[in-house]
């Protein structure tokens, strides 16, 4: 054992005290602390990315909030960050359009671009405030997908999912209630497992497809639209 | 010393936990000292590795070239394959060396084809140089198959008047091709420039030393979005100033240009743009290799590229122009006072300015603005070490136009950090490591012009406890284990965001262990259990969460023979997850107990064979088995829900061949075939879908050859 003497020690016990100190753990140094949040006004959305499906579930809750309380947050959370200045999932959000769409937006977006996570809160600002009405968003199996295969796959780390997702505007007309289009299309979506959040599924990939006969914009138009 | 292929142990308390794995045998390269030298070089181990890896320099070589270069570690690599295309660096060394690589990768949905040129020519005062690129994606998608094309072509012929001077030609060809079936997405962009080159050297007085080329010539480019042509140059130089052992001085800079005449595909009529663009960079030392040193970074660019919009003029009635403009300016300096690499103090400062088009509107700017300090630290004495880091960064954002027309918001961001570590070799077989650390990100945030939707003003917090130990026994068998606490805060501030604020406590503990049980048979073991309960600061009780996770991860390496080598893992993951729910009949203090609600167990079986006949080829086979199991809890009856069984089987062969006296084929290629079965429960009762099967080839050759 290599000798530490006393004085050396009193030295790391100063230390010690100074680092309690300075982060707030003792005494009243307000550096390191949070600030003090209101009290809420509103219920808010308790996110669940336990499963693929209960991933899905969380982000149509988060578009049917529209941004009223955490619906952006429970959102955009449900997509994967590789930032590192973040906790981060371990890979990054991707977005791929329909050829169609891309066709359609050849000026004002560049097929060389990326659409990553940056730009989604852009895309969920526009949408939420397009109608003032109520949303409904509901995810379906998609049954004729593009790419030919329609099973879903799902190992311990990742997972691909074939949904068709509906957005609809919900109109009162006296008692009865219509509904409007905002958003139809379909989605073959990789999931990946956080590396850091335990027990969390997040979307890596998105490859956007219009559904045939539908003619309401996709979520990937609705994405280009904001360019 | 470890065994070929295995990892190494590194020595030495500071280092305890150092583990890298050694190359050599296939690169002819490794990393001994890694650990410590990527810490005095403040670059992390793995960047350091990576760049010796990818440009094939040892690490005492990428140190050497360092200094001799005057350029940081992680510039060695692109400024000795820049400096490969300079004439003046090549002399006049009669050279003659044709180099062609060709590259085939294939996966499950996509091809990619690379072939690569590279001729090199000097004779006497005569250069000819030429560097072409063709390469070819396929990506298949139902049944349409989307074919992408890059080629690019850099040829560059002139005369070397001097040692230091140069004239010449060069002409860069770019080309892209996007050919989709149907009507859709089919499109190309070709680009064409021809210039003088001219490169020149000085060294005008001792210790000072400076390069100046310039490119100027013509450009055509045409594209979907665009039909340029005109005039193009490019001025770029360096100079390096070095006095004594106390001051170095090192700046490059670039102007580049276009006066064009440009048009959208179509239009009748070109129009006049004009781009530019400025970049300036450098770094003054003084006193570096003193024990009080200072050392400031400065960088400067703008740039501006116009682009023809299809919005008519006011004033001429054509198409308008758009300005694209971007730049950042900043410094950075740091204060270093040291007396060895145990004991130092360095103090940081940083001011930075950076704007680009906004991805909203192209001719508006999102800018960036901030300044941070930071301060490191280390003492060891004895067999201790203290480590210490403290920074604080604000930072402003301004996005104008991020809600269009209507305007946009912006972000103030004041992070604060602070992190400290201690390491202490108790005796030569135990060594302890203890370290803290705390984050607070405060982001607040104001509306440009009318803007109603700016995000919701928000604090985060961080702050986590480790403490691990590791025990070293003898060189056959080694053990750590490490516990760590931390807390995050999730703190939305106005009342109608509150309602989700939140805070999560983790607690985390871990143990590995080593052991050599025989020559040639190595098992190691990982285990963690890991508990993160989620509390929600103004929900009650019953919202709270607790998310379980209990993994051990077991390895065997085994050399069979000298040319059979065997890994086999086992995965076992067990998380079981759920909330709280009062007792039964309720308590008056409000007590509740943890209530399961979801069981998730996946187990994975792998192995890995690798029987190498030869050095040139190696044959691999590996077969993997997983389950997952997934069931709900409902008040103690568990339902299954979902289980999937998955096999997967690949196996191929890795080349590493010579292909005459000048040639190189290296890869591999494998088959993969992948089964999943999968049950899903409704109410209790299966339904199995039909197994998926999937069976294709992957892989990637890449043949290289010189003359």
């Amino acid at each position: 054992m290599v000798p530490v003497n006393a004085r050396r020690l009193a030295r790391l016990g100063i230390l010690l005290s100074a680092w309690l100190s300075a982060t707030g753990a003792i005494g009243t140094c307000p550096f390191f602390k949070p600030t003090q949040p209101e009290s809420p006004d509103r219920p808010p959305i308790i996110p669940d990315y336990s499963s693929p499906a209960a991933t899905l579930l969380t982000m149509a809750k988060g578009v049917e909030d529209k941004s009223t309380s955490n619906g952006q947050s429970v959102y955009m959370d449900a997509l994967a960050e590789s930032s590192a200045a973040d906790p981060g999932d371990g890979r990054a959000f991707h977005a791929f359009f329909d050829l169609r769409d891309l066709q359609e937006h050849s000026t004002s977006w560049d097929r060389n671009r990326d659409w990553n996570k940056q730009l989604e809160p852009v895309m969920y600002s526009d949408l939420v405030r397009k109608y003032s009405y109520p949303y409904l968003m509901t995810w379906e199996p998609n049954e004729a997908c593009p790419q030919g295969n329609c099973n879903d796959t799902e190992s311990s780390t990742d997972a691909l999912l074939h949904r068709k997702y509906r957005i609809m505007g919900l109109v009162k007309r006296g008692t009865a209630t219509d509904t409007l289009p905002v958003a139809i299309g379909a989605a073959d979506l990789y999931f990946v497992k956080s590396a850091n959040a335990a027990n969390k599924w997040v979307i890596a990939l998105w490859q956007d497809f219009a559904i045939t006969g539908a003619d309401t914009a996709t979520l990937g138009k609705r994405r280009l639209d904001t360019q | 010393m470890a065994m070929p292929g295995r990892a190494q142990q590194a020595a030495g308390g500071r280092f305890a936990f150092a583990d890298t794995t050694l190359l050599r045998d296939t690169l002819g390269l490794s990393f001994e000292g890694l650990f410590p030298l990527a810490d005095s070089l403040k670059i992390s181990p793995d960047t350091l590795r990576a760049l010796s890896i990818r440009y094939r320099y040892s690490l005492a070589q990428m140190v050497r070239l360092s200094d001799s270069l005057g350029v940081e570690v992680d510039s060695v690599g692109p400024v000795m394959r820049r400096e490969r295309f300079n004439p003046l660096a090549a002399g006049r060394r009669r050279t003659n060396t044709f180099t062609y690589t060709s590259g085939y990768t294939i996966d499950q949905n996509a091809t990619t084809w690379n072939n690569n040129v590279d001729y090199n020519f000097v004779s006497g005062p005569l250069f000819l140089r030429n560097n072409t690129s063709v390469l070819t994606n396929r990506y298949k998608a139902g049944v349409y198959t989307r074919v992408q094309q890059t080629r690019s072509s850099s040829t560059e012929a002139g005369w070397t008047f001097s040692r230091d001077f140069s004239l010449g030609g060069r002409a860069i060809l770019d080309g892209y091709d996007n050919r989709t079936p149907g009507a859709f997405g089919s499109e190309n962009e070709t680009k064409g420039d021809y210039q003088i080159s001219m490169r020149s050297r000085h060294q005008p007085a001792r210790g000072l030393t400076s390069e100046l080329n310039l490119f100027s010539g013509v450009v055509n480019l045409s594209n979907l979005s665009q039909q340029k042509r005109g005039l193009s140059g490019d001025l770029n130089g360096r100079l390096r100033y070095v006095r004594g052992g106390w001051l170095t001085n090192e700046a490059n800079g670039q102007l580049t240009g276009n006066l064009a005449r440009t048009r959208i595909p179509g239009a009748s009529d070109y129009t006049r743009t004009e781009d530019l663009s400025g970049n300036l960079r450098g770094t003054l030392g003084l006193y570096t290799g003193a024990p009080v040193g200072f050392n400031l970074n400065y960088n400067l660019r703008d740039s501006r590229v116009e682009t023809p919009a299809s919005v008519p003029s006011y004033l001429t009635g054509r198409d308008s122009i758009q300005q694209v403009l971007s730049g950042d300016q900043g410094i950075d300096m740091s204060l270093r006072v040291r007396r060895d690499n145990d004991r130092y103090l360095n103090f940081g400062q940083r001011f930075g300015y950076a704007r680009q088009a906004s991805a909203t509107a192209v001719t508006s700017q999102n800018s960036r603005r901030d300044r941070g300090f930071t301060m490191t630290g280390r003492y060891g004495f004895h067999s201790i070490s203290l480590d210490g880091d403290f920074g604080r960064t604000l930072t402003t954002n301004e996005y104008p136009q991020r809600g269009g027309t209507s305007g946009g918001y912006g972000e103030h961001v004041d992070g604060r950090s602070v992190e400290g570590s201690l390491e202490w070799a108790l005796t030569p077989r135990v060594s302890a490591k203890l370290n803290g650390r705390v984050n607070l990100s405060q982001s607040r945030y104001f509306t440009i012009g009318t803007y109603l939707n700016p995000p919701v003003p928000r604090d985060q917090y961080d702050q986590s406890y480790r403490a691990e130990g590791r025990y070293t026994f003898s060189q056959r068998f080694n053990t750590a284990l490490g516990l760590e606490v931390s807390r995050s805060l999730y703190v939305n501030i106005p009342a109608a965001s509150t309602a989700a604020n939140n805070e999560i406590r983790s607690y985390r503990a871990d143990w590995r262990w080593t052991y050599h049980l025989l020559p040639g048979l190595t098992a190691t073991q990982r285990n963690q259990m890991v508990a993160d309960y989620l509390h929600y600061t103004f929900l009650p009780t019953s919202a709270d969460r607790l998310s379980l996770d209990y993994h051990t991860y077991t390895e065997l390496n085994a050399d069979i023979t000298p040319r059979f080598h065997v890994d086999v893992t086992h995965d076992i993951r067990y998380q079981p997850t759920g909330g709280y729910a009062p007792l039964d009949p309720p308590l008056n203090d409000g007590s509740t107990y943890f209530s399961q609600t979801d069981d998730s167990r996946t187990t994975t079986l792998r192995a890995t064979m690798t029987y190498t006949p030869a050095p040139v080829i190696s044959l691999t086979i590996r077969p993997e088995y997983t389950t997952i199991d997934r069931k709900a809890i409902s008040e103690g009856v568990a339902t299954p829900q979902r289980a999937s069984r998955t096999l997967n089987f690949s196996g191929g062969a890795h080349l590493n061949l010579p292909v005459g006296r000048r040639g190189q084929l290296t890869g591999g290629f494998d088959r993969t075939f992948r089964s999943d079965a999968i049950t899903t429960y409704t109410s209790g009762a299966p339904s199995t879908a039909p197994t998926a099967e999937y069976d294709y080839w992957t892989g990637n050759l890449q043949l290289s050859w010189s003359l």
